[in-house]
């Protein structure tokens, strides 16, 4: 054997190597165990929730949400040979001009911002592009002065979100108008009127999707069961009981209305009667809420509840009813008409159409201010207060919708006295707005039910589940029997008094018209708002329709501003089979029209 | 009786690396669209034909069989290694500028891997026959003896280290030479000589070029923390160097350390694996092993490594045959030089080479051929009689 020690150089070699192996292992605890500064191993994708969007009965969108994005790269991240590829691609994938791109690249070194009006589908392309980009080598590292080394590539952020009408001034000023505000460089919409500020809460998004995860070298997330997931809550959708087919069809009656009168505003409300349903709810003033520009500030309230003025004429069926209701009056008992005029201590009460004597219900029919003075003076003032509340009057309409104005109307001591009760009774000294006017007429339309409208049907989440609105249960304002007999009597106005001209053959057509004074400057100037509240019924469906015009200019009576404007209206819901007349009765009825006969004031 | 346990060890540490394959390889995969099992497939395929090799060679009669392998993936790999750069780029893959593989029928082969084997056989061979012992001949006799071998490796230098590009083969071929030649007689003074002239040379090497010296310092930068801390603060605050930024790979690596912390991610569940470390699956394989499994997971492997070359150093000092000891020696060496260097390198104590780790790091040419090298020795143990009262 030539290796005498041979045992032993091999231990100790072995041994010299074990000591290699122990150092290393040292080592691998001592990294594994000391401090030290780790990179981030987590990374956070968080993808803001929507607002949610407005839709109509009849399923059209009518206020949209769709998110923004912004792409932004660091230009001495690009290399400079890769520079023009860049462009190219870019100019593809976004449909920019690349000339446009090339331009916005050489504002400034450093972070730039190439778009900031990405849309989803345009952001989704140009997020695959940037990991194309990034494996296609076009970025670069830099140093910056401070020895960092950075690398970014192309960010697809999201920049905000808009809020798009797509139907301009439909629905306006009902469906309101957002404002943008910025929260940490991303644009949130919130609603300031209307609709958008009645459902802000609701529409408003209600959880970001934020996924939390380990991360890739690019900042990719691992997704495994130990991330952190949060879906997406978006806000809800809301549904209107509004057909928008109808609405916009309204909407041009208004306008035509307007032009014609050379009104300041005409208002029109079409309710369903049994369920408050508000199906139309339309005014002349209306504004594209994409735009929105100075002259348009006098249309941004809703009228039709934000306007509250004296109503005139078309309290007397109100006043009426809690007469009838009480047993106090008959609709056959004979009322003086005093010829015309009529003075009650200091107040002298003139009619339009003089009476010597009157039945209580032409009182209505005519709608003689000098008759239902006398009437209204059956009621004490305590009556008189309660029956008008227990009406809606001085209260929310219930109406989802904001910034209502309630009115107004005496207190129950000033209506112990004669004078604010014969006023009262033909509608002045009281507000009200159109709404609360349409509310109330409902009552005689439904059995003496009062109902409150509603314009939003439901709301619905991202899952299409539905969170139904809270619906008050109709009160009973007056008997079934009362509210019968009132709405014989609106008939009769309709055919023979003050409505004619919204007779329709073959439909149960009653209203009641009101011409009003419009008090400035502490006294009544020639200026009016006429309005005139009724029903439309055929054997199936029954609707209360509202119509007030404010300061009609060529004519002022309400049976020959507001009327034509219902009628128009009744007329469009026959053609839009929203009413389907008696065929028989439509035919025998054809020929013969009455003389409008004038309101009274 | 061929040693069992030596074949079990190997085989486990196969195992680990076709597991490595899989879960390191899950960041390229995706970056260059390769199908999920990419990696893994061809590492399985090469793991189990290395284990039948393994095993075949176990059943084979060494009088025979080993000088015919041992010579034939000498000249086999010698001479693929001068025909490389002649062949046409259709049959060769080119990184960097560097040859490294033979395409065959849709194989990579690396001749350098096969040609170590064969390396440390010739010598095994040769010592066995021309060197004896020193002798006190003197350090000038025993230059002179050993000058053939000088020459034969700096052909191989020029091959590999300028052909190839591969410094980090040259530098275990070169510790492997060394030694065997330690282990083959000669004295101790002539073989401290020879490191003594290797690490001048090394030395010069560095400071005669400016992007070396650099490349010093930036590893220093890394190094020092964990240097250092073995040091007292007296001595330790002249060796530091402030504000010095680790390099890329090195910092990742580190960090791929220290997430896996003591008992790691768990499998699969590793960060840094995912495109920090870009040479995850070959060079830094253990740094993915730290990651993943942990300071306990990379203690496991490093004690298989130690059992495996305490096997090879068993069979080595049992052989009555010189070659076959010699042999067993270098392959262990081979294997602990290539596992050192590489674990030096991924943990910041030494420069990194490019020099892959026997068995986990991905590569079924350096599989294959470190196989074939316990084959080898596995036939070999064969012929070890026993005493009674030997522990096997």
């Amino acid at each position: 054997m030539r290796h005498s020690n041979k045992s032993k150089k091999i231990l100790a070699l072995f041994l010299v190597l074990m000591f290699g192996f122990v150092i290393f292992l040292a080592v691998m605890l001592y990294t594994a165990l000391h401090d030290r500064n780790l990179p981030s191993i987590f990374s956070e994708d968080t993808s803001k929730a929507q607002r949610g969007s407005i839709i109509s009965a009849d399923g059209y969108h009518i206020a949209t949400t769709q998110k923004l994005y912004k792409a932004v790269v660091n230009t001495r991240n690009i290399d400079p040979d890769k520079r023009e590829l860049f462009i190219q691609l870019f100019s593809i994938y976004s449909g920019m001009d690349s000339a446009e791109i090339r331009e916005r690249l050489n504002t400034r070194k450093g972070t730039v911002t190439l778009s900031y009006h990405i849309s989803p589908k345009e952001a989704m392309y140009l997020k695959t592009l940037a990991f194309e980009l990034r494996r296609l080598g076009v970025f670069v590292e830099y140093e910056t002065s401070g020895g960092e080394r950075i690398l970014q590539g192309l960010s697809i952020l999201e920049s905000g979100e808009a809020r798009q009408y797509p139907y301009n001034n439909l629905l306006t000023p009902l469906l309101g108008y957002p404002r943008k505000m910025e929260e940490n460089g991303y644009t949130r919409i919130y609603g300031i009127k209307g609709l958008e500020k009645f459902f802000d809460e609701e529409l408003n998004p209600q959880q970001n999707k934020t996924q939390k995860a380990l991360r890739d070298v690019n900042g990719y997330l691992i997704l495994n069961k130990q991330s952190d997931f949060k879906r997406q809550i978006n806000g809800l959708t809301i549904k209107l009981n509004i057909p928008i087919m109808l609405q916009s069809r309204i909407e041009i009656i208004t306008d035509k209305h307007k032009e014609k009168l050379q009104a300041d505003e005409i208002i029109a409300t079409v309710m369903d009667s049994k369920s408050g349903k508000i199906i139309a709810l339309a005014s002349s003033n209306r504004f594209d809420p994409n735009h929105i520009r100075t002259q348009d500030y006098p249309s941004l309230n809703t009228n039709a509840i934000e306007y509250s003025y004296e109503p005139g004429s078309v309290i007397k069926p109100i006043i009426f009813s809690l007469l009838l209701d009480r047993g106090l009056i008959n609709p056959y008992d004979m009322v003086n008409g005093h010829n015309g005029r009529f003075t009650m201590g200091t107040k002298t009460i003139v009619d339009e159409h003089a009476f010597s004597m009157i039945s209580a219900e032409d009182v209505l029919v005519y709608s003689s201010n000098i008759g239902i003075a006398q009437l209204g003076q059956k009621l004490n003032g305590k009556e008189f207060t309660e029956g008008l509340e227990r009406f809606g009057f001085t209260h929310f309409s219930g109406i989802d919708l904001p910034y209502e104005k309630r009115g107004s109307i005496p207190s129950s001591a000033q209506l112990n006295n004669y004078l604010y009760k014969a006023i009262t009774s033909y509608g002045y000294g009281m507000r009200a707005n159109p709404m609360q006017l349409v509310k109330a007429f409902n009552v005689f339309n439904n059995g003496g039910r009062l109902v409150n409208p509603m314009v939003v049907e439901a709301l619905y989440d991202d899952n299409g589940r539905t969170i139904p609105m809270q619906v008050q249960a109709p009160t009973q304002v007056i008997s079934p029997a009362t509210a019968e007999r009132m709405k014989q009597i609106l008939i009769k106005t309709v055919n023979v008094g003050t409505g004619t001209i919204a007779k329709t053959p073959g439909l149960e057509v009653g209203g009641k018209t009101g011409t009003a004074h419009i008090a400035k400057n502490g006294g009544y100037v020639n200026s009016y708002h006429t309005s005139f509240i009724g029903f439309a019924n055929d054997g199936k469906h029954s609707y209360t329709i509202g119509i007030t015009v404010i300061n009609p200019r060529t004519v002022y009576f309400a049976s020959i501003t507001a009327v034509p404007v219902f009628k128009a209206i009744v007329d469009l819901m026959v053609e839009e089979k929203y009413l389907r007349p008696d065929p028989a009765a439509a035919a025998a009825a054809a020929p013969a029209k009455e003389a409008p006969v004038i309101d009274s004031l | 009786m061929p040693d069992k346990k030596l074949f079990l060890l190997t085989t486990a540490l196969i195992t680990i690396g076709v597991i490595c394959s899989y879960t390191l390889t899950a960041y390229t995969v995706v970056l260059f669209d390769y199908n999920d099992f990419h990696f893994v497939i061809r590492e399985l395929i090469v793991a189990i034909i290395s284990i039948l090799i393994m095993w075949t060679l176990a059943q084979l009669d060494p009088d025979v069989w080993f000088h015919r392998l041992g010579l034939g993936l000498f000249f086999g790999g010698i001479l693929l290694m001068i025909i490389m750069p002649f062949l046409p780029a259709s049959l060769v893959s080119e990184v960097g500028g560097a040859k490294r593989w033979i395409k065959l029928f849709g194989f990579s082969i690396a001749p350098v891997e096969y040609f170590k084997v064969g390396f440390v056989y010739f010598l095994a061979w040769s010592f066995s026959r021309k060197l004896g012992h020193h002798g006190n001949m003197g350090v000038a006799e025993e230059f002179k003896r050993f000058m053939p071998y000088a020459a034969i490796f700096v052909i191989i230098m020029f091959l590999i280290a300028f052909m190839q590009n591969d410094l980090g083969q040259v530098v275990v071929l070169a510790l492997t030479l060394a030694f065997m030649l330690f282990f083959a007689g000669s004295s101790f003074r002539f073989f401290m000589t020879l490191i003594g002239s290797a690490v001048g040379f090394f030395l010069f090497f560095i400071l005669t070029a400016e992007h070396r010296i650099n490349r010093i310092l930036s590893w220093w930068a890394s190094a020092q923390s964990t240097v250092l801390a073995f040091f007292p603060e007296s001595i330790a605050k002249h060796l530091r160097i402030e504000n010095a930024e680790e390099p890329y790979q090195i910092g990742h690596s580190l960090n791929a350390i220290h997430n896996g912390s003591i008992f790691g991610t768990g499998l699969g569940g590793g960060t840094f694996k995912l495109g920090f470390l870009s040479e995850v699956h070959t060079d830094f394989v253990l740094a993915g092993i730290a990651e993943e499994f942990g300071f306990i997971g990379v203690f496991g492997v490093t004690m298989l490594f130690v059992m495996l070359l305490h096997r090879l150093f068993k069979i080595a000092n049992r052989s009555h045959d010189d070659t076959a000891y010699l042999f067993s020696l270098g392959v262990g060496l081979l294997i602990t030089f290539a596992f050192i260097i590489n674990a030096y390198g991924i943990s910041g104590l030494t420069p990194i080479k490019g020099i892959s780790v026997p068995f986990l790091s991905y590569g079924g040419s350096a599989m294959l051929a470190s196989a074939i090298g316990v084959g080898m020795v596995i036939m070999v143990s064969k012929k070890i009689k026993y005493k009674s009262g030997d522990k096997k």
